[in-house]
Parts: C-alpha cells; structure tokens; sequence
C-alpha cells in the first residue's frame, strides 16, 4: 500500500514538472511574436510591441513608399526589425512633408518649410512637368523647383494666406420711411374773415385714410 | 343704432354746444379741438347722389359712419385745404362713384357757422402715401379721398375742388 502511494506521488510529480517545463518553453516572452500588436505577419517584420505594424513606422525616405507619421524610425514605438536605423532625411520637427505623386510620371517630392526656403529639390529624371502638379498652398511663400533631364522649369506658387474674416462693418442705420409731412396743414394761415380762429393741431397722418 | 353710434350721438351732442354764432364762422373753433366722431358738416354731392353728415376724425370707428374728416386739415371755411375721407364699396360707402365726378361739378358743406360750396377742378390716383395731397395750397380747397381701384385698398382716389361764392348762412 505504501508503495503504491508513493509511487502515485512520484509520477504526478514528474508530471507536473514536465508540465511547468512544457509552459516555459513555449512562452514566448512580453512582446514577442508576430501576433503581439503586429499586423504583419512577414518574417522580415520584426516582433514589436504595443502598436502600430512595424513596416508602417517612420519610413518616409525616397523609395520606401510607406510609412507615416515618424519622422525618424528611432523614434518610434518600434524597437526592431525594418523601422531603426535607415538613413533617410533628418527633418526638423516644425518641417512639414508632403508627398505628391503625378498620374503622368511626375514623382515631386515637396518639403514646405515655415520658411520661404527652399528645404528639398527633388531631380527627377526624364520627367516632364505638370503645369500647377506641384502647386502648394501654404500661408507663406513657398518655392518647389522640379529639374527635369529634358526641360527644367521652376515653378514658383505664392498663395497669400486666405482671409476668412470679414471686417467688422457697422450696420447701416435704416433710413426712415419717407413721409411727406403736410406743411401748413396744422398751422393754417389766418385770413382776415377768419381771425380769431384756432388752428389745428392735429398729428399729420402719414398715410392717407383706409376707405376700402 | 350700435353701441358705438350711440356714443358718437352722446358726443355729437357734446359738439353741439360748440356756440353756434352765424355770421361769425366758427369763430374760436378748430379741426384739432373737435373730439372725434363729432359731426363736422353736412355733404351734399349731387353726382355722387349723397346727402349725409361727415364727422371728425378717419379712424374705422368713425369713417363707419360715413365720410370722415382729416383733423390734420382744416375746417371747412378755413384758409388752406379740407379733406374728407370716405368708403368706397363698404359700410355707407358714400364715395362708391367718386370717380364720377367731374371739373366743374359742385360739393355743397355745410356746418353751423356757414354753408360752403366747392367746385372740382382735378382728380388724381396717388399712392397711399402720398399725404401731400392734404397740404395747403394757398387758398380753400377740399379734397375727397377714397380707396381705390373699388374692393382694394392699394391706391387713393383724390378729388380737388376749390371754394366758390360767398359763404352762405347755414339753414
């Protein structure tokens, strides 16, 4: 009987332990895995964590069409895979990028500064032009030159800033209704049959009677 | 008789006391001291076939009654211009046909104080605003107003005679 209680307790804790060891295998750790706020499930897409996919952060340099939002990778939620270290463009935190894809084959990318300055020109091989493709309204002066192999043409925008606000007018006072007052009417001439007599002083109307 | 005409009698009685001096022509009398709804006059219009008596003031009270008197204007006998308002088409409609009246015809009013005859001279449609009609124009004249065209009240039918003879005690 002792024998067989103990050997009861050896194999539930041999099992047990094979359990426990089984878990901690498999547990891939705080963050880790494709399926830990990653949406994308490729291998070259790095585990990250608490966000965003990782090939959707930061990338913004010329030739990764994706990306938006960080300027630099580092900055990012990410902490692996694609998004740290590429060498793009460092922009400054008051920089304002837009990007700007022509149906033709016009890929102009325009960086609008708080300044009139010119921030980035983008040389695009063998592109043509697009009249006004690269028009960019901003409340200062903003400059896009596009150098293309066949023409080079600089086109300068200046769009003042919208004024939305019209200025404070003060109504016009309403002119009053012409009346046409009856002169001599309350005040009548006396005439020399008719010294003596009172005038009258009644109100004159300002419309005449309402006899329909 | 209604309520109201019964108190427009209780005033005319009140304007009767005005002193009745003949020969004297209301002396001490003006439009803008008679109280409203008292009688003014007597109008005859012998185109119009009307006979009746006119009182003070053109408010719907009083132009019920019949043809009703500008108090703005003057009396009739006083210097400058006498107006008469009066219906067209509703109540007593005494001016039903003013547009039947012609240069040349007489208007006979008489008060306490004389009897005043008037001949037209000129018919005009003014607007309703148009109160310049009532101004004096430098000798006795007596207008009639009147809505028009008939069953509208979107102009005014205005008739202008000038006072004729010599005044003539009242009967």
């Amino acid at each position: 009987m002792n024998k067989r209680a103990v050997g009861a307790i050896c194999a539930a804790l041999v099992f047990a332990a094979g359990v426990m060891t089984a878990v901690a295998l498999a547990d891939p750790g705080n963050g880790q895995g494709v399926n830990n706020g990653d949406t994308d499930p490729t291998a070259s897409c790095q585990p990250s964590y608490g966000g965003d996919p990782c090939i959707h952060n930061g990338n913004s340099a010329p030739g990764t069409a994706k990306g938006h939002g960080n300027c630099e990778d580092d900055r990012g939620k990410g902490n692996n895979g694609n998004d740290n270290g590429n060498d793009r463009l460092p922009c400054a935190a008051t920089t304002a990028q837009t990007t700007t894809t022509v149906p033709t084959t016009v890929h102009t990318t325009t960086t609008v500064p708080t300044t009139s300055t010119v921030h980035t020109t983008t040389t695009v091989p063998g592109a043509t032009t697009a009249p006004g493709a690269t028009t960019t309204t901003v409340a200062t002066t903003t400059t896009t030159a596009v150098a293309g192999a066949a023409t080079t043409s600089v086109a300068t925008t200046t769009t003042p800033a919208a004024t939305t606000t019209a200025p404070l007018v003060p109504p016009a006072a309403k002119p009053k209704p012409s009346t046409t007052q009856v002169s001599g009417a309350s005040t009548p001439p006396a005439s020399p049959k008719t010294s003596g007599v009172l005038a009258a002083h009644s109100p004159s109307p300002t419309q005449l009677a309402f006899t329909p | 008789m209604t309520g109201l005409a019964a108190v427009l009698a209780a005033i005319n009685i009140a304007a009767a006391t005005v002193a009745h001096a003949p020969g004297r022509e209301h002396a001490g009398l003006a439009a803008g001291r008679l109280r409203l709804g008292a009688r003014v006059a007597m109008l005859s219009i012998p185109r119009l076939h009307f006979d009746g008596a006119a009182h003070q003031g053109i408010a719907a009270p009083v132009l019920a009654l019949g043809p009703g008197h500008y108090p703005s204007t003057a009396l009739p006998g006083q210097p400058g211009t006498t107006a008469f308002a009066g219906h067209r088409v509703t109540h007593t409609h005494p001016f039903l046909h003013i547009n039947d009246l012609r240069n040349g015809d007489v208007i006979t009013v008489t008060t306490q104080w004389g009897r005043f005859r008037y001949r037209v001279y000129r018919e005009r449609i003014v607007a309703v605003t148009n109160v310049s009609v009532l101004s004096d124009v430098g000798y006795q004249q007596l207008v009639l107003t009147a809505c028009h065209p008939p069953h509208t009240a979107l102009k005014r039918y205005v008739v202008f005679a000038r006072r004729v003879g010599r005044v003539q005690a009242a009967r």
